[in-house]
């Protein structure tokens, strides 16, 4: 009865990991010409259209509470240096797909992957 | 409520623990979505709770978030781990009495969600936007494999020769 219970939890939580994998992998699929959307404090403040650029290039977003150093290069988009609070948004790591986003809190800045396929069906 | 002196001495040698393990936890970069954390120091108060009491793991909990934050954090990392710590504390108390010992580790996940989803409630509050939420199908993956891991170890110390330091009775 007990190793049956631990059988039963073993699958309701495999499968809400599934459907959480599922619901990811559909966000990257069929996208094409992925764009980055920054947005600051939910304003949308600066596109990047061109995720491959052919020279690795940075620009630096300035907010109220300090600054965010934002690089591109080989199809991904990521923070590569802040001043905020927490670092999670240079923890986050490299993007590259459609759904994938990276947030600073501290900084309400938001980089937010889009593509062609997407770009009118996700609010 | 009368506390024992044994009490006081288990409740500071979890607290060190946590710390210690904490510290040494936040030592290594975090890697991938959102710099998802093992979240060992939860341990501790998972043990805490098992071995002592809830109220008792609660004051494990946040003297270890009061002194982490004292140590080397910032506002911002102390109000992420009050939320996150608290939603995981109340719904483990909640469920710890309810599932058998050898569930721990399901205990556990659901700690591990909760902590998830109230530190993405922080950083909706904190950064003043819902695109906080795409995040939630990646938090609800770390918060399970985190949750069940630190649960399976949880759960090995309960069944290990050290249950016998243990004031509860179970
Ligand atoms: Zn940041």
């Amino acid at each position: 009865m007990k190793a049956k219970k631990n059988l039963i939890w073993a699958v309701i939580l495999a499968a809400v990991c599934l459907i959480c994998a599922a619901v990811i992998l559909y966000g990257r699929l069929g996208g094409e010409n992925p764009k980055a959307e920054i947005y600051l404090g939910n304003e949308l403040i600066k596109t990047v259209d061109n995720l491959s650029p052919d020279e690795e290039y940075s620009f630096r977003i300035d907010c109220k509470d300090g600054y965010n150093i934002v690089t591109v290069g080989g199809g991904k988009i990521w923070v590569s240096e802040s001043d905020c609070a927490n670092r999670t948004c240079v923890n986050a790591g490299k993007i590259s797909g459609g759904g994938q986003t990276i947030i600073c809190a501290p900084h309400k800045l938001v980089i937010r992957i889009t593509s062609d396929s997407q770009t009118d069906a996700v609010v | 409520m009368k506390i024992s002196a044994k009490k006081i001495a288990l409740i500071g040698v979890f607290t060190a623990l946590s710390l210690i393990i904490f510290i040494v936890e936040a030592q290594f970069p975090t890697s991938g979505i959102g710099g998802i954390k093992l979240g060992l120091a939860n341990v501790a108060t998972m043990v805490a709770m098992l071995f002592i009491g809830r109220r008792e793991a609660g004051i494990v909990l946040y003297l270890r978030i009061i002194l982490a934050a004292a140590f080397y954090g910032t506002f911002v990392s102390f109000l992420f781990s009050l939320v996150g710590g608290t939603f995981a504390y109340l719904v483990m108390c909640l469920l710890m009495c309810r599932f058998d010992k050898k569930q721990i580790w399901v205990v556990s996940a659901f700690g591990g969600v909760f902590h998830n989803v109230g530190q993405l409630i922080a950083a909706g509050f904190i950064s003043g936007t819902s695109m906080v939420i795409t995040l939630f199908p990646y938090l609800l993956i770390s918060g399970i494999v985190t949750g069940v891991l630190t649960g399976l170890i949880t759960q090995r110390l309960w069944f290990s020769s050290l249950r016998k330091y243990s004031l509860r009775k179970e």
